[in-house]
């Protein structure tokens, strides 16, 4: 018992560490760096709907100075290739042989800066890479990291020569997230600390973290328990997504385990060791935003659902 | 949000619990392997008891009956978990509760219903039949081991006992096979629980157990052999000792193979020609009062009176020197019948009689049969009108009908127009004589044809003027004669319609100032705000049965019975039935005095729609003219049913409107104080719940908090949408708490959360605190205020 009480005070303060210190980074986004956190946990990856200007990049790479991973970034034109991404084979005229020289998909965390910009069968690159968590080139596989996270962005003004995300290829995010302005508080604090070295963002900030302990906090959402009754709520919502009338795509199988997953996750962020209701709940918006095909307004079709679905209770 | 990690909470590791989770696993699997063994076993002991209690019942109850039974129950257990497959969500306990407890009553629903078609077994039967499908229902669908434990107990209580009392000595094959099964059942249970002790060694030992329970049954049919025919108790149990019915006074007509008279009625009814008691010797032997000592034990006899008294009771010319005696003829009821009379003797209880029935009846309950009217009150006693007159009247004989083969007699009421008298209708009924030794046949007041197989002489047969029926020239009607009626019943409206007087002139009053005063006092008092005519005749008549008080022992001592009745208000039925005439002659209403049987609907079986008469049913009671030869029959004794009549469903519509309409405003005004005060009401429940609780665990009293809460809520109407948890919903209210009180109650969600959702089984010591708090503080006063 005290080695699983110390290790869950590690994993805990991990956790407050790497809530501080996102939070030093993206100002007055609580809630939505939670959300981060709980994608980031489950193993899911992100999309981020979003203006630019608001803090994406800043994110990303927060993220990966957490945890001293290594970071990789691609912006996404419409004359980017596969290779571009995945990396791709040079003869080496010394060696005399083909060498691989490995893309930014090989980074811990990637950030796909608007993704919609770049052709499908680039995006599709990228997909089989996010889904598969592995690159295959002529035949050979090539593992990429443990704790390989994707933030996307895309741009939802200025759609001129885009090439929006198919509905399959969206169910590979676990999430979809608008992070929208800093309330007014939040921009004053901005101002004020602009010139200021964070030390979250700079080179030489002490890492607390490793990818090693991604990977252990990863594993311990595993671990975390859900009710069958719980399970049965999340069943029973999928199947109202899909019967829904003003629907036009439901949540699949797959969304639905990712649902589980994030909802353990965010089990965990909570600091408990099993699922209840209001997990399911929370993150029920940022999970059907990026699966949901809806018909009309998708936030209110979102919370329609939510309330036909009794939810489980102390019975 | 409480982003905080909370040490105690600590989340499971799956690398350190592997281990743990395996060895779960393990005794899981084993724990369910077990339950099932045992589940299988209980049900087959359950299987053979019921087929045990087939094998006893199959001799004697109606095969139907029993498939009906038996589909209906196994219906029941099969379609409980046909349900349970097809809506997963359903409460497996729930409807498994639902199905025994259904199970139950099965064979209680299946016996009430087939005794509407004659079928049906006695109750014995039933609650044997009860126990086995219980036995198999939990068996089946018991939840824990303890249900299961409770099917064996059934079952072996089931077996032993049908056994006991099964007719074929075979029977004793399920009381071996189950005691087989029951060995296997408890062997398997203990070594199952040694062997779980060293979990590290586990070997399967089907051999040593069987070993074990072919030793036990050699060991059980040694025992048994040795004590073969030695007990004497044992020898007796080889055939059915338990009476089925008998013994007590309910006569079940289904109970076919017990003692008494439930077999004999059974028997009787397989005679087209009989009823009732058999014509078996029995009912010969015993030394039958006739139908004057019927009269005089019942009612005392009548007080002698001096020479002077006598004279004075007569007209002149009638003087003679016999009245002045009374003579054992004249104390017969069929010269008069005073009601100056003598204490009734206390009766020695008869012993060793088997049946003390004068008469058996089919038919209706609650009615009188006549023997005999008396129309003229004097001095004390009343007597009929006939006697009066010298001059013997021709008899009437009655003019015989013939339907279909048999040949029935009319009274002369018989045909006459719907119009001008009061009966509707025909109900056929039985009257069969067996220690009734009197000429007279008690008739009722509707009489309209009767019948005795092959008798078709109207000679047999004297109807007087009175409408009493006797037989010519018999001593007494012959024993085991079954007479067979036509009667009708009075229409109610009519009776109403013809019941205004000609004259508001008392008629035929012939009585003292004192008591005239007292009976008028009495009339007004009873009578005031009434309409003249039949409310005025039943205020009478219910002011004597509110007013005053049956008791046959009660004799008056004065010599004016009449007066001290009065004043006393309590007397015999006589007394009753006279004043009740008296008075209706006070308001211009003739009246008569009628002696006869009352069939009271107690001791009445109602499926039969027999009854034994006995002396006991003597009664006395009266009949009022309304037209010229309509005489309608009061009830005025307290304690004896009222005269039936037919009511269409208008008037009855018309007459209950009133009270409906009281009724349903009583119940709308009492469900809206309940309404009003629903808050209050719910608080005081839930309090009372309070204690109630106390035995629960957490986990189920946390489901009643919510229950009380949610209600609190819907109360105040602030329902808890289905889609929103307690917490969320009810921080709302929390949040006007002091922080240390909020922080408590999130603590406690945080608890209860653990419970339902999470591995935890108990509230902490601050949980249980905050849990009452919730429990008796946030009222649904207090909800509403901080919601708002």
């Amino acid at each position: 018992m005290l080695v699983t009480d110390s290790k869950s005070t590690q994993l805990a303060s991990a956790i407050d560490v790497l809530r501080v210190r996102l939070n030093h980074v993206l100002l007055g986004k609580r809630d939505k760096i939670e959300m981060v956190l709980a994608c980031l946990l489950a193993r899911g990856h992100l999309l981020l709907d979003d203006l630019p200007g608001l803090g994406k990049t800043t994110l990303a790479k927060a993220i990966a100075d957490c945890f001293g991973a290594k970071f990789a970034r691609v912006q996404c034109t419409p004359d980017l290739l596969p290779t571009d991404i995945t990396g791709f084979k040079l003869f080496n005229q010394k060696t005399r042989e083909f060498e691989f020289h490995a893309g930014p998909v090989f980074a811990d965390i990637l950030l796909a800066d608007e993704i919609n910009r770049t052709t499908p069968r680039t995006q599709s690159a990228l997909f089989e890479a996010m889904a598969e968590r592995q690159v295959t080139m002529d035949g050979l596989s090539r593992p990429l990291a443990p704790s390989f996270f994707v933030i996307a962005t895309q741009n939802p003004i200025d759609s001129h020569g885009a090439y929006p995300l198919p509905e399959a290829q969206l169910d590979r995010f676990a999430m979809k997230l608008e992070i929208g302005y800093p309330d007014h508080a939040a921009q004053m604090q901005i101002l004020a600390s602009a010139g200021k070295k964070s030390f979250a963002t700079s080179a030489d900030s002490p890492e607390v973290l490793s990818t090693d302990m991604l990977e252990r906090l990863q594993a311990e959402v595993d671990s975390i328990r859900i009710d069958e009754t719980i399970q049965r709520y999340i069943v029973e919502l999928c199947e109202a997504t899909r019967s829904h009338e003003s629907v036009v795509l439901g949540v699949s199988p797959r969304g639905m385990l990712m649902w589980q997953q994030v909802a353990k996750s965010w089990a965990l962020l909570s600091g408990r060791d099993f699922v209840i209701p209001d997990d399911v709940q929370m993150i029920a918006n940022p999970l059907l935003a990026v699966r949901l095909v809806t018909r009309s307004q998708q936030r209110v079709i979102i919370e329609n659902i939510l309330s036909s679905v009794k939810v489980p209770s102390y019975r | 949000m409480n982003m905080s990690v909370n040490d105690s909470r600590s989340p499971a590791l799956a690398t350190s619990t592997a281990i743990n989770y395996r060895w779960r696993d393990a005794r899981q699997h084993l724990a369910t392997t077990i339950s099932r063994r045992r589940r299988t076993s209980a049900m087959v002991m359950a299987c053979i008891a019921l087929l045990a209690l087939l094998f006893r019942r199959s001799n004697y109850d109606s095969t139907i009956l029993m498939a009906v039974e038996s589909s209906v129950a196994s219906g029941l257990i099969v379609g409980s978990q046909f349900l349970l497959k097809r809506f997963p969500k359903l409460d497996p306990k729930f409807i498994n509760s639902l199905c025994i407890a259904l199970v139950t009553i099965v064979p209680w629903l299946t016996d009430r219903t087939a005794r509407i078609f004659g079928l049906g077994t006695a109750m014995e039967i039933v609650v044997l039949s009860s126990l086995a499908w219980v036995a198999l229902a939990t068996a089946m669908l018991g939840q824990n081991l303890r249900t299961i434990g409770i099917s064996v107990i059934c079952s072996g209580f089931l077996t032993l006992f049908v056994t006991c009392i099964a007719d074929s000595r075979y029977a004793i094959a399920f009381a071996y096979c189950w005691g087989i099964l029951c060995l296997w059942w408890l062997i398997a249970n203990h070594w199952e629980k040694i062997e779980t002790c060293a979990a590290v060694d586990i070997r399967k030992s089907s051999q040593h157990r069987l070993l074990m329970i072919f030793l036990g049954s050699l060991a059980f049919a040694v025992a048994s052999w040795s004590i073969a025919g030695r007990i004497p108790v044992l020898k007796r149990l080889q055939a059915e000792l338990m009476p089925t019915s008998g013994g007590t006074r309910d006569n079940d007509i289904f109970a076919t193979s017990g003692v008494g008279d439930g077999e004999v009625l059974v028997a009787a009814k397989e005679n087209p020609q009989s009823f009732g008691a058999v014509d078996t010797d029995f009912f010969l032997e015993s030394h039958e009062p006739s139908l004057f000592d019927v009269i005089s034990e019942q009612f005392g006899e009548p007080r002698t009176k001096d020479r002077w008294e006598s004279a004075q009771s007569l007209d002149n010319k009638n003087l003679k020197e016999q009245d002045s005696r009374v003579a054992e003829g004249n104390r017969s009821s069929s010269q008069s019948f005073s009601i100056d009379r003598e204490p009734p003797k206390t009766k020695k209880p008869l012993n060793d009689l088997k049946s003390a029935a004068l008469m058996f009846w089919i038919g209706r309950s609650g009615i009188s049969l006549a023997t005999e009217r008396f129309d003229v009150f004097k001095s004390n006693e009343w007597k009929k009108s006939s006697d009066d007159a010298v001059v013997e009247e021709e008899r009437k004989e009655p003019s015989p009908l013939v339907i279909g083969q048999r040949t029935w007699f009319q009274h002369p009421r018989f045909g006459r127009d719907r119009e001008t008298q009061p009966y509707v209708g025909a109900d056929r009924e039985s009257l069969k004589f067996t220690k009734f030794r009197s000429p007279t046949i008690p008739t009722h007041n509707s009489l309209q044809l009767w019948h005795i197989d092959k008798i078709d002489r109207a000679d047999f047969f004297d109807l007087s003027d009175d409408d009493c029926l006797s037989m010519v020239d018999r001593q007494f009607v012959p024993d085991y004669t079954t007479l067979h009626f036509i009667n009708s019943e009075m229409d109610r409206e009519w009776i109403e319609r013809h019941a205004i007087t000609q004259s508001e002139e008392p008629y035929d009053s012939d009585l003292d100032q004192s008591i005239d005063d007292k009976l008028l006092t009495m009339i007004e008092r009873w009578t005031a705000g009434k309409s003249p005519g039949w409310k005025r005749i039943t205020s009478i008549i219910d002011g004597l049965r509110s007013d005053f008080e049956f008791d046959r022992q009660f004799a008056p001592d004065s010599k004016q019975p009449l007066l001290e009745f009065l004043q006393r208000q309590r007397g015999s039925d006589y007394m009753f039935a006279t004043t009740a005439a008296v008075m209706l002659r006070q308001i211009g209403y003739p009246t008569r005095l009628v002696t006869g049987f009352h069939i009271k609907p107690d001791g009445f079986n109602s499926l039969a729609a027999e009854k034994a008469i006995l002396a006991d049913d003597a009664h006395v009671w009266l009949e009022v003219q309304l037209s010229d030869d309509v005489w309608i029959p009061l009830e005025p004794t307290p304690g004896y049913q009222q005269p039936l009549y037919r009511v269409s469903l208008w008037y009855r519509m018309r007459h209950a409107f009133p009270t409906l309409v009281s009724i349903a405003f009583g119940c709308a005004a009492f469900l809206l104080v309940i309404w009003y005060f629903r808050r209050s009401i719910f608080e005081a429940y839930s309090r009372l719940l309070w204690f109630a609780v106390g035995w629960m665990d957490d986990r189920m009293r946390i489901g009643w908090l919510l229950f009380i809460l949610d209600t609190r809520s819907k109360l105040i109407d602030q329902r808890r949408p289905h889609n929103v948890t307690a917490r969320q919903w009810y921080s709302g209210c929390l949040n006007r708490i002091p922080t240390d009180g909020q922080f408590k109650f999130s603590r406690f969600f945080d608890e209860a959360d653990q419970i339902y959702f999470g591995s935890s089984k108990q509230l902490s010591e601050h949980g249980q605190q905050a849990l009452r708090s919730l429990w008796i503080r946030l009222t649904s006063e207090r909800l509403e205020r901080d919601r708002a």
